[in-house]
């Protein structure tokens, strides 16, 4: 095929790569529609799929059989566990302004350059050979599409350069360029590229559809569907042995490349990119979950027949396995097929070029020059140049570089090597991201110093187990250091480590490398202290969840620069326009007002390190942003208080405890509260029960006299007249039972109409003696009395004064012996208060009926002992009427047996003298009344 | 069906069967270069694992529909016993 149509073609996909880019970047509606949904995210991820998926694959079919699959199965592990794994990434670097992987081990582990420096120096030397096998494809490729003849025959790699130079270092430059019109035209790093994202995905469309194309035309243009491949092949015993994922009982092999792959998804600086810096929307995950895998198998599906089908065409003469999905097709003489291949083929190494340089390049960025930079001495942060430039150029640089270093290792090492040898060289380099992520995002322990001497272990025993090697093969070392270990030591023979054999170079590699890594995170990790900064990020890192759901504060700095010094910082990384505007936007969401000279709050600086740290990553960000804070990172107690979220725990729980006792208490008083109740409504009972009893005991006498008199008129005029007078005195009862009743009732509710004057006690006292005189007699009761001969007059209602003697005198009587009954009734003049006291020779009070006989209804049981005499409301009034007039009532048993009843009424000198002092108090007191 | 909130424990059930399936005992009784319906033994097991994962995937990754219900209704296993309740209300209702 003529090379003019291959350039153009290839110059044409990739001028449409970029109109597409450039389309979907400068419509915001296109962006809108195509960079947001979750199949144009899924067809990026499929970034993962490259050259070599395209031609390695094949080619590992062709020589190993199914053992190309553990890359593709590996994945689809971890995107199971997309919702505990890839969500907590994804919504870390969202948090954090993440821009890269070394971004994301560097921020966990306390923003510290050294660690980003690091990461990106792996992921650098790690990427290269990856780089290097992409150029090798396109290259290869391009020179088997141009120089073949005609059909049936072999094809051979042409060695000779095309236009006196190499051809791979011209696809080199060539992607080199492309990467760089391509991914420096922002400086924000963190901010989504949309056009980049939908020109992958058109991309990943291509080389699916392309190599679908080739897989259709091998399977059922030249042979008869899969059977009749599968078939033929098992007739050749060589190629039957090609049906299996391994020849023979030993899957170390096959276990390797499974875990390789896991963490290659995750850990690979370009995945890592599109994957989690690049999502639009956590919530796509969700789709890409299952649809990446399904990419990833359909892609795989005719990997073993076009395999087949190349060495059942190819069997005569050895051929080069990695490139039969562009030799089969060309020893069939179908060109158009052939060159769809060919850029399937481009399509699957541009993009992950594309991809890798400009991740890669991001981290070189900020994680290793910036810092360096930022630290030199000629370099001053106060000066106020605008950086925007350089951080462009040192981007673009990098890109360069990278490239170049690609082409490097392709011209010294991997010339020789299968793609997917060199591909898995990469792979065991990015694996060792794998602890400090993993450990980073579920183990809070793990600490710089840990991730510090796992990541130098792991890295180191990689160069030396794989990188090494490969050089030393490749005849850039002496060959010895394979065969005898360096300077002739045995045991450091780098495929056979410390005597390590019986496995393969891959898997003794991982073994090593992560028996180092592994056991220096872990083991450093718990002998280290980690300081305020990596608590606070570990928690950030680890508690994502619930932090986000909470918007919880990690506000750590506290200082003292203004709003427009840290405008001038961000404006020289960022842009002086973007960052006026980022900060309007700040102030507007929150509703206040930025002046230039204010301080900022902690709140603004962390806006303004996550501006810088999307731009020129988070480490560095730290280092300027404290360059001009004039304060210094809170005290460790306070980073302790915003940390330790136990407190906040215990906290809570004792609030909690709180909260239980209270309950326990009001349910205390409920419960009693309901025992009163339950109390009073049987007393409720009781009072009706003696309300009906005393109204019916004399209405029923009065009825029956009533009816006596009324059915015999010719009653006697002396029976009538006594039955007449027991009408009356039943009646006079009714009266008084209803009236006590009422007076009760008022003094309880308040409603009571007082008689208040001064009231000579003794004569109230006399009154009532000789009111009951009567019954005395009758009762045959010796009443002795003892009074002063003058008392002064007491504030009082003389009525119920006399109500109060009459009442506990005949109380008196009801209870006093009945047979000797001795009744005494005493007057004290106590100066400041009149005592009197009513004692009797009866049976007492019981002690705990003290209290509970001035309640209403109360009856106590009379000497006889069978039915309770009075109404029950006799002490109760008294008691309401003594209260009243400020006195007191109480009862006591005598030492003799009898019940003393005493109370009190307060002499109206003190009374006077009290309601001067008490004022409005003692008014309303009379008020009431 | 109350599955939700079991997403993680549906993910760990099938990465556990995956990673069971492609992992040295089991493959080694599929992986075989014996034909079976024109395709060989091993190509069929892998592939056909690979697919029914990926179908498990998908069904684990559905999004349901009463978000905010489906969502209360893993708080307390005493929801279980309340669901039927609800639902004779609503069929009251």
């Amino acid at each position: 095929m003529p090379s003019s149509v291959v350039i153009t073609a290839s110059f044409l996909y990739l001028g449409l790569l970029f109109a597409i880019a450039h389309y979907v970047d400068s419509r915001s509606s296109v962006k809108h529609v195509l960079s947001r949904n979750p199949y144009i995210y899924t067809l990026s991820i499929a970034v993962f799929c490259t050259s070599w998926t395209y031609y390695g694959s094949v080619g590992r079919a062709a020589t190993s059989g199914l053992d190309f699959l553990p890359i593709y199965l590996g994945p689809t592990l971890v995107f199971v566990l997309w919702s505990s794994l890839w969500i907590k990434i994804i919504r870390i670097c969202k948090q954090n302004r993440i821009t890269s992987i070394a971004d994301f081990i560097a921020s966990r582990y306390g923003k510290r350059s050294a660690l980003g420096g690091l990461v990106t120096i792996i992921a650098v030397v790690g990427t290269t050979p990856y780089i290097s096998l992409q150029l090798k494809s396109i290259a290869t490729s391009f020179r088997i599409l141009i120089t073949y003849s005609g059909g049936g025959t072999v094809p051979e790699i042409p060695i000779e350069p095309i236009f006196f130079i190499d051809t791979t270092l011209i696809v080199a430059i060539a992607l080199a360029l492309f990467a760089i019109l391509f991914g420096t035209r922002h400086i924000d790093a963190s901010e989504h590229h949309e056009g980049l994202v939908a020109a992958i995905a058109f991309e990943s469309v291509v080389k699916l559809v392309a190599f679908l194309c080739v897989g259709v035309f091998v399977t059922y243009g030249i042979f008869d569907g899969f059977g009749d491949i599968f078939q033929r092949a098992s007739v050749d015993p060589e190629l039957s042995k090609l049906f299996t994922a391994s020849n023979g009982p030993d899957y170390s092999l096959w276990m390797t490349m499974i875990i390789l792959s896991m963490a290659a998804i995750i850990c690979l600086p370009r995945q890592f990119y599109i994957t989690a810096v690049e999502n639009p929307d956590e919530s796509y995950v969700r789709k890409a979950t299952w649809l990446f895998p399904l990419y990833l198998l359909v892609i795989n599906l005719f990997v073993l027949p076009i395999a087949l089908g190349g060495r059942l065409a190819f069997s005569s003469a050895p051929a080069d396995a990695d490139m039969f999905v562009l030799t089969v097709p060309l020893y069939y003489d179908h060109g158009v097929i052939s060159l769809i291949a060919f850029l399937g083929g481009l399509s699957a190494a541009t993009s992950m070029v594309i991809v890798a340089s400009i991740a890669l390049a991001t981290m070189v960025c900020n994680d290793l020059v910036m810092p360096i930079i930022l630290r030199a001495r000629w370099f001053r942060a106060n000066q106020n140049a605008d950086l925007t430039g350089l951080l462009l150029a040192i981007r673009r640089i990098s890109i360069l570089l990278i490239l170049i270093l690609g082409y490097g290792y392709y011209r010294f090492a991997s010339e020789s090597y299968s793609l997917v040898t060199i591909g898995l060289v990469s792979f065991a380099a990015a694996a060792q991201f794998a602890p400090p992520i993993i450990g980073g995002i579920f183990w809070k322990s793990g600490t710089f110093n840990g991730a510090i001497v796992g990541l130098s272990l792991g890295f180191g025993l990689w160069i030396y187990t794989l990188l090494l090697p490969s050089l030393a093969q490749s005849g850039w070392l002496p060959i010895s250091l394979i065969e005898q270990g360096p300077y002739g030591i045995e045991w450091l023979k780098p495929y056979a480590l410390f005597g390590l054999d019986g496995f393969d170079q891959l898997t003794h590699a991982l073994i090593w490398s992560m028996l180092g890594n592994i056991g220096g995170y872990w083991i450093v990790s718990l002998l280290s202290h980690q300081t305020a900064i990596e608590r606070i990020q570990a928690k950030l890192f680890v508690d994502v969840f619930k932090l986000t759901e909470k918007g919880g504060d990690n506000t750590y700095w506290r200082g003292s620069v203004t709003v427009d010094e840290l405008q001038q910082l961000v404006g020289r990384f960022v842009g002086v326009g973007k960052v006026a505007e980022a900060f309007e936007t700040f102030a507007a969401e929150r509703n206040m007002i930025l002046r230039k000279n204010h301080v900022v709050d902690a709140a603004l600086l962390e806006y303004a390190e996550r501006l810088l740290a999307g731009s020129i990553g988070s480490a560095t960000a730290r280092v300027l942003v404290g360059s001009i804070v004039k304060g210094e990172i809170v005290s460790i107690d306070e980073v302790y208080r915003i940390l330790d979220e136990t407190s906040q725990v215990i906290e809570y729980s004792h609030q909690l405890e709180q909260k239980s006792a209270e309950l326990q208490e009001a349910t205390r008083q409920l419960q009693m509260a309901n025992a009163r109740l339950k109390e009073l409504d049987s007393l409720k009972d009781d009072f009706l029960s003696m309300v009906s009893h005393e109204l019916r005991t004399p209405l029923t006498s009065l009825r029956a006299f009533g009816e006596i008199l009324s059915d015999n008129p010719d009653v006697s005029v002396e029976e009538r007249a006594k039955f007449l007078g027991i009408i009356i005195t039943e009646s006079e009862r009714l009266t008084r039972l209803i009236d006590q009743l009422l007076d009760l009732a008022k003094m309880e509710a308040g409603r009571m109409d007082w008689a208040l004057g001064d009231v000579d006690l003794l004569s109230a006292v006399n009154e009532a003696v000789t009111a009951l005189n009567g019954l005395i007699k009758e009762r045959k009761i010796t009443l002795t009395t003892d009074l002063p001969s003058w008392l002064p007059t007491v504030q009082a209602d003389r009525d119920q004064l006399i109500q109060v003697v009459v009442n506990l005198v005949s109380n008196a009587i009801k209870f006093c012996d009945p047979y000797d009954g001795h009744i005494h009734l005493a007057v004290i003049n106590a100066g400041d208060h009149v005592t009197v006291t009513v004692e009797d020779n009866g049976m007492g009070i019981p002690a705990p009926l003290k209290e509970k006989i001035f309640e209403r209804f109360h009856q106590s049981l009379s000497v006889t002992g069978n039915k309770p005499q009075g109404s029950g409301l006799g002490l109760a009034i008294c008691r309401q009427i003594i209260t009243f007039l400020g006195g007191k009532i109480w009862a006591e048993n005598t030492q003799r047996g009898g019940a003393k009843f005493t109370f009190t009424v307060p002499l109206p000198v003190d009374r006077l003298n009290k309601l001067d002092r008490r004022g409005p108090q003692g008014m309303s007191l009379k008020t009431d009344g | 069906m109350q599955r939700t909130g079991r997403k993680k424990e549906w993910a760990i059930l099938v990465f556990c069967l995956f990673f069971l399936g492609i992992s040295p005992p089991l493959i080694r009784v599929f992986d075989t270069p014996f034909m079976i319906f024109e395709l060989p033994m091993s190509f069929l097991y892998l592939y056909g694992l690979w697919a029914l994962m990926i179908l498990f995937i998908a069904i684990g990754a559905r999004r349901r529909e009463p978000q905010a219900q489906s969502a209360m209704g893993m708080t307390t296993p005493s929801n279980d016993t309340l669901a039927p309740a609800n639902a004779e209300k609503n069929d009251a209702q």
